[in-house]
């Protein structure tokens, strides 16, 4: 019988990812059968609001996982790569997020050494950028005011509070 | 068990979608659906396009390759101010979703109807071809364990395989027959979501479908509401009684 396997935390493949990592098909008839099953799947997950967040949380955590491997001077203008500790700290943003259903736009390596999350909305821009340093910038700016930037700290209260920011200053 | 009323304490539901989809309207309907953004204030503030970008490649033999782009606007999507409500005015239908906590069928058709209705006074006349209703549930249960201890629909594995899963995705189209039309159509999607250590949090995604052409609208709700204890049926004979015991 099957036996559901213990989920290796942050590793675990998702279906979202498994359609397209089916081995590759031997003839254009299991070729096209392929196509059609991955875009049946594609179609459910395109429709539900749900879906596309629990899909979009997985790229995101696929890239801060491509960014654990980072090497110094990655940008090639000398910055540090990203320490393990902001990785997590990044996840730990992402997990709360994804129960919130209010997504980053996308999670980038940052300049300063560290990893910030973007949040956009139409000219409205936010981001909570956590430094190797152990500064945690959060940033909030538009095309019509002057930008808005906090430091804040790595507890959980500052990342309640930076949330409730950014989502008031994404959805003005 | 009756399944005319189905109640959990904590309820898998992750988002649960009523969808009609209605002949297209013409490119004109563009304007009328941009008057959805006043008409669908004060509880829906946010509107984003809904579109397709379609790209066009040609090599030719003789000649330079061309390429051209062409975006085509499809409908508007709208949000509440605490983004779980959501619905989608569509130059080829109508969807309206409720994301959890969801509270129960009666608030949930009721703002999905309210909402059709404006759409139709607001595009004019629509003609429905097909509708849906849609539960996406999310059933955490501890992990390791056996599926099926929690689920009657499940992959069966020879025993010879290894059995651990750590991920699959099962898609099962079936006809279905009711008292509502023979001609329905069950679309079960079951999967594994990112879980929490210690857990497997599995989709079970039920979409049921039906057509709906020459329907009036007063058919068509009657219709929509004949699927809830289709839809509580089919949920119900899913689960184990243990997962039953995990959501009461």
């Amino acid at each position: 019988m099957p036996t559901l396997e213990v989920p290796i935390e942050h590793e675990e493949m998702s279906a979202f990812e498994a359609v397209g990592r089916l081995a590759e098909p031997s003839s254009d008839e299991s070729r096209s059968r392929l196509e059609l099953f991955d875009g049946f799947i594609q179609q459910a997950f395109r429709t539900s609001e749900f879906l596309q967040i629990q899909s979009r949380y997985i790229q995101l955590r696929g890239s801060l996982t491509a960014y654990s491997t980072l090497s110094d001077n990655w940008n090639s203008y000398g910055a540090e790569h990203p320490s393990p500790h902001t990785v997590e700290l990044t996840l730990r943003l992402l997990n709360t997020l994804r129960h919130e259903l209010f997504l980053p736009v996308r999670v980038i390596p940052s300049a300063e050494g560290g990893v910030a999350a973007y949040f956009k909305a139409d000219d409205r821009v936010s981001y909570l950028e956590y430094r190797n340093s152990g500064e945690v910038i959060l940033a909030m700016y538009d095309q019509d005011s002057e930008p808005d930037i906090r430091e804040l700290t790595e507890n959980d209260a500052d990342e309640s509070r930076a949330i409730a920011l950014i989502r008031e200053h994404i959805r003005a | 068990m009756a399944t005319n009323s189905l109640h959990f304490a904590n309820p898998p539901i992750t988002e649960a979608i009523v969808a009609i989809v209605v002949s297209d309207l013409p490119d004109s309907a563009v304007e009328q659906i941009r008057k959805l953004v006043q008409r669908a204030l004060p509880r829906y503030p946010k509107a984003t396009d809904i579109s397709e970008t379609q790209f066009v490649g040609e090599i030719r033999p003789q000649g330079l390759p061309k390429a051209s782009a062409q975006q085509k606007f499809l409908g508007l999507q709208f949000q509440s101010e605490d983004s779980k409500q959501i619905f989608q005015a569509r130059l080829n239908g109508f969807s309206f979703h409720r994301l959890a906590p969801y509270d129960r069928w009666e608030t949930f058709r009721a703002e999905a109807f309210r909402l059709w209705e404006l759409f139709r006074e607001t595009v004019g006349d629509v003609k429905p071809l097909a509708f849906s209703v849609r539960y996406i549930n999310a059933l955490v249960v501890p992990a390791p364990a056996l599926l099926e201890d929690f689920l009657k629909l499940y992959p069966e594995i020879p025993k010879e395989w290894p059995q651990n899963l750590s991920n699959y995705v099962m898609r099962l189209d079936l006809p279905i027959s009711d008292q509502t039309s023979d001609a329905g159509h069950l679309t079960a999607v079951q999967t594994l979501l990112p879980s929490q250590p210690g857990t497997s949090s599995i989709l079970l995604d039920l979409n049921v479908q039906y057509p709906a052409l020459r329907n009036s609208n007063e058919t068509l709700w009657q219709r929509i509401d004949a699927v809830r204890p289709v839809k509580n049926r089919l949920f119900n004979a899913s689960l184990t009684p243990a997962m039953k015991a995990r959501i009461s």
